[in-house]
């Protein structure tokens, strides 16, 4: 039985998906086996699927599912991926043009040794020296990512990820910056049923604002305990077209619309989650100028809260007294009011 | 003492410093270490008797996890009060503090157990630095005295909120690039009793005044053995040396000499080649707003040394591959 299972979602970006895959799999993932944990990669079918068979050459521990879905949405194809998901700790990937680093696994899986209900982050950037919305003004596409990555061998050394991508749009300031989402998260399997696992509202292009959502409803619970950044690990967004991380006719319109989905769940604003994090396992070279950069950022934003009299991470605070009600289901839903 | 056993064991050694080692024994109690209790781990106070000792009564009343022994010692190093201490654990891990005046950030307990839970074999490493303003070394260049830090300590309320030690504290001159270099020593390291046992415990050779420099062979051994697999660094916690005219953090007119015999007899055991440990560190734990000026330099130096190694294309943590290589043998 592993310990770990690991959703990935993919829709219509076969070749990014497969260095997804190859990112966490276990030749490449560090000091961990096969047997530890599973890949669960929730495909919704397109013009542009990936190979089975060159799934599972990957490894036994991938579980590739091809799904019919008529919604634009990820949000069924992440509940089927809970539904499959066999450990008690689970990691969601709802973007699968993500790689990731190579102790992601080692460490969400040393992180849920310390604590069942920890929720584990890890940070988020973008391949390429731009921001991948901005990719026409850039002169910036896959060509040029290929190419780049090629270059890297990556294969051999997945942190040399972090010299040929950028700090990206997700978390700017650092690892000390509350995140206002994330794009890779490990928690138990408890967490989220308490969440009721992905919301079917959100049934907007990419999932709209889903991610967000759910990330912060997990934040927020009390007994998720303790919130873990990976100080030195990242995923690595690779360009592939998305619905809102590419330079596409729209996109503003439809971020605001995101916006209003979330903000009309949640009763109004919908913040960052303000939680201190607790930093998990090593900075290596290739990341070192990232945590310089972030604690330089981090004492800055300190130093501003300090002097006009605020709290530094008032979720931390706030969770106990968050509200939770059961649904006709006998499911946990949080009410984020 | 509790009933129950304790995981992890905090061996604390003390002499001639009651003043100093009350503010240690409050540091470590469950008053100001958060979210544990006193069944998740026990005080080992080994004290050697001198003129100036702890009351015992005063050092009981601070929790029910902590046993106090007072022993009669000839020598003037503490490596037999380590042995006693450890041979009265409990606990599966300890905690070993040689000495005895250095208090704590309040979640090395909770961040200590958590690393225990991940690996029962880890080496945890709690930084270490120096109250004050500068390193105590000059501290008569720079009038600096116990007065003057009483008064420093009673300004910040440290009981209240034990990170605020990081306001009036300093970099130590044990590790002076920081937290994120490889370190030279460690008065604050959490490993499990079993490696503890595997390098033989605190070697009895060390016999100069304060053990000479058997805090870094003990700390590097540790670290060298192929079990302590996980080496983690609190760069969010700390322990903070208070003055109190110790061997080598005080500054006497022969600090030079002393020093000099303490690296002699270290490097005889070490084919002359003594060596921080280079093993790349894993971070545990929050750094909050007190530390993070400290973090700063640290990720700054580690920048500037990684920097460097790349250009000479040198490994930047070659002790790791002795673990890999199984080559280190005792």
């Amino acid at each position: 039985m592993p310990r770990l299972s690991i959703i990935v979602v993919v829709y219509r970006m076969s070749r990014q998906a497969m260095n997804t895959l190859y990112s966490l799999s276990a030749r490449y993932q560090r000091n961990v086996s096969e047997a530890d944990y599973e890949i669960l990669v929730m495909e919704n079918l397109s013009a542009d699927n990936l190979d089975p068979e060159a799934v599972q050459t990957l490894g036994s521990n991938i579980r590739h599912y091809r799904r019919d879905e008529s919604s634009p949405s990820p949000v069924n194809a992440i509940n089927e991926g809970f539904h499959a998901a066999r450990a008690p700790f689970i990691g969601l990937i709802i973007d699968g043009a993500r790689m990731v680093t190579p102790r992601v696994v080692e460490y969400a899986l040393m992180a849920s040794r310390m604590s069942a209900n920890t929720l584990v982050a890890v940070p988020a950037f973008n391949l390429g020296p731009y921001l991948h919305h901005q990719h026409l003004d850039c002169d910036y596409g896959e060509i040029q990512e290929q190419q780049l990555l090629e270059q890297s061998h990556w294969q051999n050394n997945g942190y040399r990820l972090f010299d040929i991508g950028n700090l990206g749009e997700a978390n700017p300031r650092g690892l000390f910056q509350p995140f206002m989402e994330n794009n890779c998260y490990f928690t138990s399997r408890d967490n989220f049923a308490a969440i009721g696992y992905a919301d079917e509202r959100f049934q907007y292009p990419g999932g709209g604002s889903l991610n967000l959502h759910m990330f912060r409803s997990i934040g927020m619970l009390p007994q998720c305990e303790p919130y873990c950044v990976m100080t030195g690990e990242g995923t690595f967004h690779q360009f592939h077209g998305g619905v809102t991380t590419a330079q596409v006719e729209g996109r503003v319109e439809l971020l605001l619309q995101f916006r209003e989905q979330l903000e009309s769940i949640w009763g109004g604003r919908f913040p960052a989650l303000e939680r201190e994090p607790f930093l998990i396992g090593a900075a290596t070279s290739h990341a070192q100028k990232l945590l310089h950069y972030s604690s330089v950022r981090g004492l800055k934003r300190f130093n501003r809260l300090h002097d006009n009299s605020c709290i530094f991470c008032q979720d931390d605070l706030q969770r106990s007294h968050f509200y939770y009600q059961r649904d006709s289901a006998g499911i946990t839903k949080c009410d984020p009011r | 003492m509790t009933a129950t056993t304790p995981r992890l064991s905090f061996v604390v050694v003390v002499y001639n410093m009651p003043r100093q080692a009350m503010n240690t024994l409050y540091s470590l109690s469950v008053r100001h270490q958060r979210n544990v209790r006193e069944r998740d781990y026990e005080i080992i106070v080994v004290e050697n008797r001198s003129a100036n000792n702890l009351s015992e009564e005063d050092v009981l009343a601070l929790g029910s996890n902590i046993c106090y022994f007072r022993r009669d010692e000839t020598s003037q190093s503490p490596v037999g009060a380590i042995n006693f201490g450890v041979a009265k654990a409990r606990g599966s891990n300890i905690c070993l503090m040689v000495d005895g005046a250095r208090m704590v950030t309040p979640r090395i307990v909770e961040y200590g157990l958590m690393a225990i839970t991940a690996d029962s074999d880890a080496l945890v490493a709690v930084p270490g630095y120096s109250l004050g303003w500068q390193d105590q070394h000059h501290h008569l260049d720079a009038a600096y005295s116990e007065t003057v830090e009483m008064k420093l300590l009673a300004a910040t309320n440290w009981q209240q909120n034990g990170y605020r030690l990081f306001d009036i504290a300093t970099i130590s001159g044990a590790n002076p690039n920081g937290c994120l270099n490889p370190l030279m020593e460690c008065n604050c390291v959490i490993t499990s009793a079993k490696n503890f046992a595997a390098i033989g415990g605190a070697n009895p050779d060390f016999q100069l005044p304060g053990g000479g420099s058997i805090n870094l062979h003990i700390f590097r051994q540790l670290g060298l053995l192929p079990e302590s697999r996980h080496y983690f660094v609190m760069a969010g916690e700390g322990s903070f040396h208070q003055f109190h005219g110790g061997i080598t953090t005080a500054q006497w007119s022969d600090l030079e000499e002393v020093l000099e015999s303490h690296r002699k007899q270290l490097h005889s055991y070490w084919d002359n080649n003594f060596h921080s440990l280079r093993r790349e560190p894993m971070l545990l734990g929050a750094t909050n707003s007190h530390a993070q000026k400290f973090l700063q330099f640290s990720s700054q130096k580690a920048k500037k040394r990684l920097r460097r190694l790349e250009r000479h294309g040198q490994q930047p943590w070659p002790d790791d591959t002795v673990i890999d290589q199984h080559q280190f043998d005792y």
